[in-house]
């Protein structure tokens, strides 16, 4: 039986031929995962990063070599975008928005207020390990820091929304 | 005991929160990505025809200006334009005139077509 990122694989290649047909089912399989990610990294414009994202990734797609997931080399481009955006916002992107937009899906206002206060790092390195499932080894890839920051980042962030979630409901 | 409870009760709430949704995929969605990617191939395209045809009307243009200065080198037809000046004039025009229509025709995409 093949594999998730076989067949995101041999859709690439199909796609890297000029198939828009392929590259629509990568879009249907990916979109997900991609914008729920964007919309709880507190981006304002979340839908138009993804479609960038896409947009980057039909146009590099024959550069796609399989080694690592699909999903992952896809996030990694939409991550730049959301730096980019951030740039020309003249924000810095250490620096925590404390705008969450409303993310479809469970813990609603409560996971919202956690998220915004945490930086951008430490947001996207809780929502991929923790929501997202990704390895620690791909989260520090895709930040471009050592795997160990990363763990500490992921470990800092978790504590940071503990201490959020203990003072709410109370236990310690 | 219970503080572990309470630990596992919120790494649950945490992967719960932050995993992706669960629906069907978002066709709106999938459909302007779709657009955006036909309209950026439309663009892609038009630009490659348009530098192809700036290149071949450079070089057209090049090769007009080396084969007159060829001309004007000759040392006959340089006294020759020296004493009929204006027709050495009327000829680059019509030259050029007709470089100008052999290669901006519209039918074949010139600069009507960016």
């Amino acid at each position: 039986m093949q594999s998730r990122n076989d067949e995101d694989l041999a859709l690439c290649t199909r796609a890297a031929k000029g198939d828009q047909l392929a590259f629509a089912a990568l879009v249907a399989r990916h979109e997900r995962p991609l914008r729920s990610f964007l919309a709880r990294m507190g981006s304002a414009d979340a839908d138009d990063i993804a479609q960038e994202a896409f947009l980057k990734a039909w146009r590099f797609v024959s550069s796609y070599d399989g080694r690592a997931r699909f999903s992952t080399w896809l996030t990694r481009i939409a991550w730049r975008c959301l730096l980019d955006e951030a740039r020309r916002a003249g924000r810095p992107a250490e620096e925590p928005e404390n705008v969450i937009q409303s993310v479809e899906g469970e813990g609603g206002a409560e996971i919202e207020d956690m998220l915004a206060r945490l930086t951008d790092k430490e947001r996207a390195a809780l929502i991929l390990c923790d929501g997202h499932g990704w390895s620690h080894s791909e989260a520090a890839d895709m930040l471009q820091m050592p795997h160990g920051t990363l763990k500490t980042t992921v470990a800092r962030a978790k504590a940071k929304c503990r201490e959020m979630w203990s003072s709410q409901h109370g236990d310690d | 005991m219970a503080m572990i409870e309470g630990e596992e009760e919120f790494d649950r709430f945490l992967a719960r929160s932050l995993a992706p949704p669960q629906r069907a995929p978002d066709d709106r969605f999938a459909d302007r990505v779709r657009h955006r990617i036909m309209l950026d191939e439309l663009l892609r395209s038009r630009r490659a025809k348009v530098v192809e045809r700036l290149s071949v009307e450079l070089l057209s243009l090049v090769a007009l200006g080396c084969g007159l200065a060829a001309i004007g080198a000759s040392s006959e037809i340089a006294d020759s334009m020296r004493q009929v000046p204006h027709v050495a004039l009327i000829t680059i025009i019509l030259v050029f005139s007709l470089w100008v229509r052999l290669v901006a025709q519209p039918t074949r995409g010139g600069f009507s077509g960016i």
